[in-house]
Parts: C-alpha cells; structure tokens; sequence
C-alpha cells in the first residue's frame, strides 16, 4: 500500500470518523404525553442525567447507550412508567460499516452516545389512583397546541 | 458489483439480523398444568437479578414492558387482579450486553448472552411453575455489528411470552 493510499485512507477515516455524532448530534429532541390526563410532571433520564417536563411536552436529552426510564406523576393519579432503549441510528450504521473508519467511528459514537437513538415521542398511560377512582372524576385529557416548554434540571 | 448481488448481501443480512429477535422456547422446570394454563390469569410482572449479574432499574423495566407488551399481544385477558392471579418474576441468571466490535471481528466473539429462571407464583408465594428463558445471539460481521441487545431482549421477551402460551 502507497504512502498516497495511506493518506487517503486516514483521511477518509478522519472525514467519517463519528458519523453519527456530526450528522445526528449527542443529543435529541423527545415529546412526552400522558394519557388520559394531562399537565404530569414527567421526568426522563437515563446515564447522562434527567430532564423534566411538564406532559404533553417536548424536552432535550443526552442520548446514552443505557435504558430511557420516563416517570410521569399527577395528584389523584398513579405514577406512569415507560422504558425506552435506543435504537442504532442510520448515520451509526453507515459510519459502522466503513472499513477502517467504522473503528474509529464507532468509538466516537459510543463514547458521545449518538450511535443509539431513542424513539422520538411517547406516550405514558396513567391510571387514575384507587381514592381518586372511587371519589372525584378525573378531568378528562385536553389536546394541547403547543406543548409546554421543556424544564432541563442540569 | 451489481445491484442484484447488492440486494443478496442486504436480504441475507436482514435474515441474519432476525436472529437476533427470534423466539427461542422456555425449558420448563415445574410446567402448569394444561388447566392452569388454561385457566392462567396474571396481576403482576417483576423482575430481579442474581448478585453476581449487572442491570438497571431501567434493564429490569425495558424487559418486563416488552413481556407485558407480547402476552397482551397474544392472550389479552390474560392480565387481570383478580382472585388467583399469579406474579410472574423473571430473574436474570446470566445478562451479557457483550462487544459490538468483537462481534464485527469474528463470529462467536462479543456474544449477546441472556439467561433467566422465570417463575409463576400465587398470592401466597408458592411456586406453581418454573421455566428456563435463554437467549443469545453470536454472529459476527455487519450483522453482529449492527444488533444491540434490545434486538436480544424482544427475542428474549417473545420466549418468556410463550410460557403463557
């Protein structure tokens, strides 16, 4: 192999090197809503911290290689739970499959957590608690607009 | 090389992908009996590991959804708190995420491995059936690069699903 192969090699490796990382980014945008109620403190967090936001709701979180667990909570309602693990993004798996680079690229992607990608939108059943139930009726669900603004806690 | 032999490599790792997510049967240690499968009805799902095995909160939760998620697929009136129900625990033997890279090297390296003791208990503890839940996944090259271990779970789960089968 040339010294000139070798050079475009590495480059190639430097250009592609955490595909996923450049084209999708470390981070992701989810949208959380409740059912059948809204306005629940939802808290989603995985390895690299927790988020919260008010349901239905769009937040920014830190994509990581470990489980998505989302807690929603209302007065009067049982907690919801949803897990979510990431999928391998398709800038992931390009970057994967490159000779060479796929090494170099798959490092970056693991260590930033692009590579897996999270389902961008949930949606937490909620049931409503035992006293709550036998009393009051739960207001029922109202479609929102626009989703209330997303609340980082770091 | 030509689209043909393009479509080949992707179909055939698409079949090797599937792998990953098919249904390996349970190993039944104590079975239920056919009238108490027929009659099965379950109020809870929990899962647990043994000291020696690393997960999560979100590990154990990711699994047990998937299981609700195929047996109400399957059978939906299985779910109830009624009298009787039964909790199924699933506790994790063997829970490895193994290497994406070794797997890419070589067939056989990096494995997937996922192994449980899943247990169908009344309400007063007593074991009324036990089986065996294993799931792994070896394969190497694009195909063994590109499977995560959620792939590994949704087989997994599909198997602790066909206890209630």
């Amino acid at each position: 192999m040339s010294s000139r192969h070798v050079a475009v090699l590495a480059a190639c490796a430097l250009t592609c090197a955490g595909c996923a990382s450049v084209v999708d980014g470390s981070t992701q945008q989810i949208t959380i809503a409740t059912m059948p109620v809204n306005g629940a403190d939802c808290t989603a967090s995985n390895s690299r911290g927790s988020w919260s936001v008010v349901s239905p709701g769009a937040v920014m979180i830190d994509k990581s290689e470990s489980v998505l667990t989302i807690r929603c909570s209302k007065v009067g309602w049982l907690d919801g739970k949803f897990y979510a693990s990431g999928k391998m993004s398709t800038a992931g798996l390009v970057g994967a499959m490159i000779p060479y680079a796929g090494i170099v690229s798959s490092a970056v992607n693991a260590s930033t957590g692009a590579v897996l990608t999270y389902p961008d939108s949930y949606i937490v059943e909620m049931k409503p608690a035992p006293s709550a139930a036998a009393g009051a009726q739960p207001l029922p669900a109202t479609p929102t607009a626009d989703p209330a603004p997303a609340k980082p806690v770091n | 090389m030509k689209p043909l032999h393009v479509l080949c490599v992707a179909a055939f790792a698409a079949l090797l992908a599937g792998c990953a997510s098919s249904v390996s049967a349970p190993t039944a240690v104590s079975a239920l009996s056919p009238d108490a499968k027929a009659a099965l009805r379950i109020s809870d799902i929990t899962a647990d590991a043994a000291s020696n095995v690393q997960m999560s909160d979100g590990d154990f939760g990711v699994v047990c959804q998937k299981v609700h998620g195929y047996i109400q697929q399957q059978s939906p009136s299985v779910f109830a708190d009624a009298n009787g129900a039964l909790k199924m625990n699933i506790h994790f033997t063997k829970f490895d995420r193994g290497n994406a890279f070794a797997r890419a090297m070589l067939i056989g390296l990096g494995q997937i491995v996922i192994e449980a003791d899943v247990t169908l208990s009344d309400s007063s503890g007593h074991t009324v059936g036990e089986y065996k839940v294993a799931k792994d996944f070896a394969l190497g090259g694009i195909a063994g690069a590109t499977t995560t271990v959620d792939d590994v779970e949704d087989g997994f789960a599909k198997s602790v699903a066909a206890v209630v089968k």
